[in-house]
């Protein structure tokens, strides 16, 4: 499962968002992609997740090229996401949400659903147990016949990401996660982010504005302002980079924390 | 708990019983034209339920339904009155014809939304009248008299009863199609771009694929209530498939209960029997009709059975605490 971003530029308009960012997202990490705002965060996130083509670079997933592939195919390559504004099925079911995540999974044609034939009934129970084992991981087992716009936003958030573990993709894509969480929240965040590395062997990329959870949960960050990489690394160095510490704060300030 | 599952008894039991009580209606009595009533609020049904798989499950906005259904009337009587097909052949190439119609209504509509969408499909509407209107083998205005009743082994169905029969198996099928699609990988495929097409689309749905496809279903059952009108009416012209059909099939939906599938049953009862009793408050009926209309948007913005809710799953299903008989 090993991702990897090479050279990958985009340009809207006139406006250049990314020049030549690479960087290859070891499997079984919990990368980070950190940046001040404008930095092309979250444009390189929607180019690794198929929603814009970059204008020029390429896109790898275990070797095989994505740049130019459509969107909906990232799921058969392996690569599923959440949103920063949690996009669930507002009026489907908790439930619902989640066998939808099995999609590309279950095989049944629509004939067959009406003829209700047994392969049908056997696909449809396996999916639902499938489910109800996730939402019962993550807690949400008792809310599994509640519509998703009814949760509170934590779970929202939990529904989102557990939708995307149903897919079984070996990469998981979280656009800022801990948005809108309070501190508990988020702190519960850390965990379970941890806990689908830890147990379940997911490969994590995530882009995130709340520091705290930045430098608890990643192993290794990318840094980007104006488009550009400044500073790859695991968090410890990247605290102390100058680079860094200049893009956010200003190189004055930069100046006086490291000399 | 006894009650709990009571209710679900009779949930379950609701559309079987329905179906029973269509299966009597006839042998209580009633006339001719009560019956002949009942036909046409059968084929509402259809139109309405084929509507709602466009629009309530995929959230596409169609008002050129009666297109479909021209296109259904018009393809079935021409193989009939000129190729001699029978019935159960000719239902089957129009809704074949239908389900093209949809997919090359679907192909440029997917590009589209709300507004412009309804430009669209009100377009197509109007564009499937005037090819009727204009067409040497339609007969232009002159319309096409002389449709032949359905026939199976010497069976002819010339009464309003054995039409009202036709009609109704029809319109149950649909139903079934309808409620059971909702709970396939299909249907919530279908609901999923209906809620969400980024999200749907970031777990593999691919979009284009099922837009184009509920837009071929809608065509291709509403293209079955139009082979089932001409043989029944026996003569067809371009005026009957009016725009304000179009938009009459469209508030059965909405008022019954958009995405549901009692929804748009309740609505063609309601929009194609009202007009009926009403008669004898003559022209004063459309504005009966449309106050009722008015007021019931106002206390029920989700239609009259809008509590059960777009997901097929009815509210006190939900409330229920028992780990069995969840629905997906």
């Amino acid at each position: 499962m090993s991702l990897s971003i090479n050279e990958v530029s985009k340009v809207f308009g006139g406006v250049a968002a990314l020049s030549d960012v690479s960087f290859s997202v070891e499997p079984g990490s919990i990368f980070g992609l950190i940046g001040p705002n404008g930095a092309g965060k979250t444009t390189l996130f929607n180019i690794i997740a198929g929603v814009f083509k970059p204008t020029k670079g390429s896109i790898l997933m275990n070797g095989r090229h994505l740049e130019n592939e459509p969107n909906y195919l990232r799921i058969d390559r392996s690569i599923a996401r959440t949103f920063q504004n949690i996009r669930l099925f507002p009026n489907l079911t908790v439930l619902q949400n989640i066998v939808v995540g099995m999609h590309n999974k279950l095989r049944c044609t629509m004939i067959e659903a009406i003829l209700r034939s047994a392969r049908w009934r056997a696909e449809e129970s396996a999916a639902k147990l499938r489910a109800m084992e996730l939402l019962d991981t993550f807690g949400l087992a008792n809310r599994r016949d509640a519509i998703a716009k009814s949760l509170p936003y934590g779970e929202q958030r939990i529904l989102e990401i557990t939708r995307a573990l149903v897919t079984d993709s070996g990469v998981l894509l979280l656009d800022e996660p801990a948005a809108g969480l309070n501190n508990v929240e988020s702190a519960r965040l850390v965990d379970f982010i941890r806990m689908i590395r830890d147990k379940m062997g997911r490969t994590i990329l995530l882009v995130e504005h709340d520091m705290n959870v930045v430098m608890k949960v990643c192993e290794r960050l990318v840094v980007l302002d104006h488009g550009v990489k400044i500073a790859e690394g695991e968090p410890r160095e990247i605290q102390k980079d100058k680079q860094v510490i200049g893009a956010y704060l200003g190189r004055k300030f930069a100046d006086e924390a490291c000399c | 708990m006894g009650g709990a599952k009571t209710m679900a008894t009779l949930k379950n039991a609701r559309w079987p019983a329905f179906a029973v009580a269509i299966a009597v209606a006839p042998a209580l009595g009633g006339s001719d034209y009560m019956l002949h009533v009942l036909v046409l609020i059968g084929l509402y049904v259809i139109l309405a339920e084929s509507l709602n798989i466009v629009v309530g499950f995929t959230g596409q906005f169609s008002l050129g339904h009666a297109g479909f259904w021209a296109v259904g009337s018009y393809v079935s009587a021409l193989l009939l009155i000129r190729l001699g097909l029978s019935f159960w052949t000719a239902t089957l190439i129009s809704m074949a014809a239908g389900y093209l119609m949809g997919i090359v209504l679907g192909l440029p509509a997917m590009r589209l939304k709300g507004d412009y969408l309804c430009i669209v499909t009100l377009g197509f509407g109007e564009i499937v009248r005037v090819f009727a209107t204009n067409l040497e083998v339609t007969r232009g205005p002159m319309g096409l008299p002389g449709i032949p009743v359905p026939e199976i082994a010497g069976f002819s169905f010339d009464s309003e009863k054995s039409m009202y029969y036709l009609s109704w198996a029809c319109a149950l099928a649909t139903i079934y199609v309808a409620a059971k699609m909702r709970h396939s990988r299909f249907g919530r495929a279908l609901m999923s771009v209906r809620d969400d097409e980024l999200a749907a689309v970031s777990l593999g749905v691919n979009m284009t694929y099922y837009k184009v496809q509920a837009f071929g279903l809608g065509g291709m059952f509403a293209a079955l209530a139009g082979a089932l009108y001409a043989s029944w009416a026996t003569f067809i012209s371009p005026d009957v498939f009016q725009f304000s059909d179009s938009a009459n099939i469209f508030c059965m939906m909405i008022l019954g209960g958009l995405g549901t599938i009692a929804g748009p049953v309740l609505g063609a009862f309601l929009l194609a029997g009202l007009p009926e009793v009403l008669r004898q408050f003559a022209e004063f009926r459309l504005i009966i009709l449309g106050l009722l209309m008015i007021v019931l948007m106002i206390y029920r913005p989700g239609g009259i059975l809008g509590s059960y809710d777009t997901a097929g799953v009815s509210v006190k299903a939900r409330r229920r605490k028992t780990n069995k008989g969840a629905k997906i």
